[in-house]
């Protein structure tokens, strides 16, 4: 089946299940700058505790969803891992957690639209302070593309810097930031 | 290494590589592009891509070992990505 099915089925069963979230990863990247590949999706969701059952119910049989929650080392959340049948493309939703820009990115969230669904997406400043955030001082090369190919596609006219230069401050990445922005050709 | 040898890939490298204004280039023109798109088509863009990206592994698997069955090319594509994945986690 094509990912992209997969994730709108998804979506779609977020919606269903009344779960507030947004998509983050490569997809919300790939929105603001340029597309690459990628082989799996990222959901951030706000959970009620009942709510997973709910979840498990919406996606249908065609996925499996381990309900033991599990942790992700990068970011340090809690998550829980779905598979599909399709066993190649692989389905993440981590659980918002009480960190102050995990929580204001998610109150920024922007409503795009995927099949006249709503799409709750970052803003693309968020994308850029989060993959500044996880791409261990810049050692994660697709992270550092991602943010270089956002600055170039949004333009930093276009950018709120101030709120950037707030959180990249604060995570310890506005040097690499501003190395970045520095290097942002004028497209 | 032979001196001829190393000269002639030294040149060889010298003229296949792409220049900085050519990079420059061909960067722009991958903004250009990005900026005319849609935001579904973008979203849906990675997807695609990854589409792709297990096609042609499929293609590659085949032509290495013409009698491999659906299973074995399922298989050995899901081993490319568990390592691939890891790569990048390891990075």
């Amino acid at each position: 089946m094509n990912p992209n099915e997969i994730v709108a089925k998804v979506i779609a069963a977020l919606h269903r299940s009344k779960i507030p979230f947004m998509i983050v990863g490569s997809f919300s990247s790939n929105v603001y700058g340029v597309e690459r590949t990628t082989q799996d999706a990222d959901f951030v969701m706000q959970l009620e505790p009942h709510s997973i059952s709910k979840l498990i119910q919406e996606l249908g049989p065609d996925f499996k969803l381990d309900p033991q929650l599990g942790f992700e080392t990068v970011t340090m959340t809690s998550r829980y891992v779905a598979s599909h049948i399709d066993p190649l493309f692989k389905i993440e939703f981590f659980l918002i957690s009480d960190d102050a820009h995990d929580l204001e990115r998610f109150s920024r969230r922007r409503m795009g639209q995927l099949h006249g669904n709503q799409l709750p997406l970052p803003s693309p400043e968020d994308v850029i302070v989060t993959k500044l955030r996880w791409s261990k001082g810049g050692k994660r090369t697709k992270d550092i593309e991602d943010v270089k190919n956002v600055l170039a596609v949004q333009t930093p006219a276009n950018l709120d810097l101030p709120y950037i230069r707030h959180w990249t401050t604060q995570h310890g990445t506005r040097e690499l930031f501003e190395k970045l922005l520095n290097d942002t050709p004028v497209i | 290494m032979s001196r001829s040898t190393s000269a002639t890939r030294s040149c060889y490298n010298d003229f296949m590589s792409p220049s900085t204004q050519l990079i420059d280039q061909l960067f722009a023109d991958k903004v250009l592009a990005a900026r005319q798109r849609t935001l579904e088509e973008k979203f849906l863009a990675g997807g695609n891509l990854f589409l792709a990206a297990v096609e042609r592994m499929k293609i590659g698997i085949l032509m290495r070992n013409p009698n491999a069955t659906d299973e074995q090319i399922q298989a050995e594509i899901q081993r490319r990505l568990a390592v691939s994945r890891h790569m990048e986690n390891r990075e």
